[in-house]
């Protein structure tokens, strides 16, 4: 879907793909599921509609963030 | 479309005008990721009709990770789609207002005029027009680090959403 919005914004110029690992434009971007500090996380708005891509990297994502976190709660 | 991001209380994605089909889609496919992140709410006019929609879309999704996890080799990629299945088979929807829906539901599909009594969320999914008054009681549950995500045109009604959103 295409957006039409203009305004005045304080967005950082770009933010991480965690599908691509490449840096995309706020405008360009969709935000995803909690990385392992319950920062959000964001990818590609073109991967939303790539479902068997979209679905895996997300899913391995989320495993990768709740083994990190369960790390730092043992170490702690 | 990301409106904000870290420095605010909320993160809001406009979706952009399209046809409810479109929106539907784009929901059950963006839904899944933020399960683990908390409560969801969804409002739209006509709840059952939408709930009816996206469980179609739902199943439909689910078979496919079913399939997706049967053809992989890859341990990690197994297990996480593993996970995904079994995080999409006992997902509970309700398209009743929070008081009457069932213990355990976690995600509320909801009208716009149901939206005092919502639970504490983590994603608020507008999928139908809202007054600026319902948007302020939608926001009032919505916990900080939240997701709002808006599907049709950025409205002046929804101005209140930046306002709030750097309060």
């Amino acid at each position: 879907m295409v957006m039409l919005i203009t305004r005045p914004t304080t967005l950082p110029s770009q933010v991480i793909c965690i599908i691509c690992k490449e840096p995309v434009q706020p405008d360009q971007a969709t935000s995803g599921s909690l990385d392992a500090n319950n920062q959000q996380a964001y990818a590609c708005s073109h991967h939303l509609y790539n479902r068997r891509l979209w679905v895996p990297e997300w899913a391995a994502f989320e495993i990768t963030q709740q083994r990190i976190r369960s790390k730092a709660k043992e170490s702690a | 479309m990301i409106l904000h991001l870290d420095n605010g209380r909320w993160y809001i994605d406009v979706r952009g005008p399209g046809s409810s089909d479109q929106h539907s889609l784009d929901l059950s496919l963006h839904l899944p990721r933020r399960l683990t992140a908390g409560h969801v709410v969804i409002v739209a006019e006509n709840p059952r009709v939408f709930l009816s929609v996206i469980r179609k879309r739902w199943m439909r999704l689910l078979y496919d990770v079913e399939i997706q996890r049967s053809s992989t080799l890859d341990p990690l990629r197994r297990e996480s789609l593993q996970h995904e299945v079994e995080r999409m088979r006992t997902c509970t929807f309700s398209a009743k207002a929070p008081p009457d829906a069932p213990v355990g539901t976690q995600i509320f599909v909801v009208k716009p005029d149901w939206l005092t009594d919502l639970p504490e969320h983590m994603t608020l999914y507008i999928a139908t027009s809202l007054t600026t008054q319902q948007i302020v009681q939608a926001m009032k549950r919505l916990r900080r680090g939240g997701l709002i995500v808006i599907y049709g045109n950025w409205t002046a009604d929804y101005e209140i959403l930046l306002h709030q959103t750097y309060q």
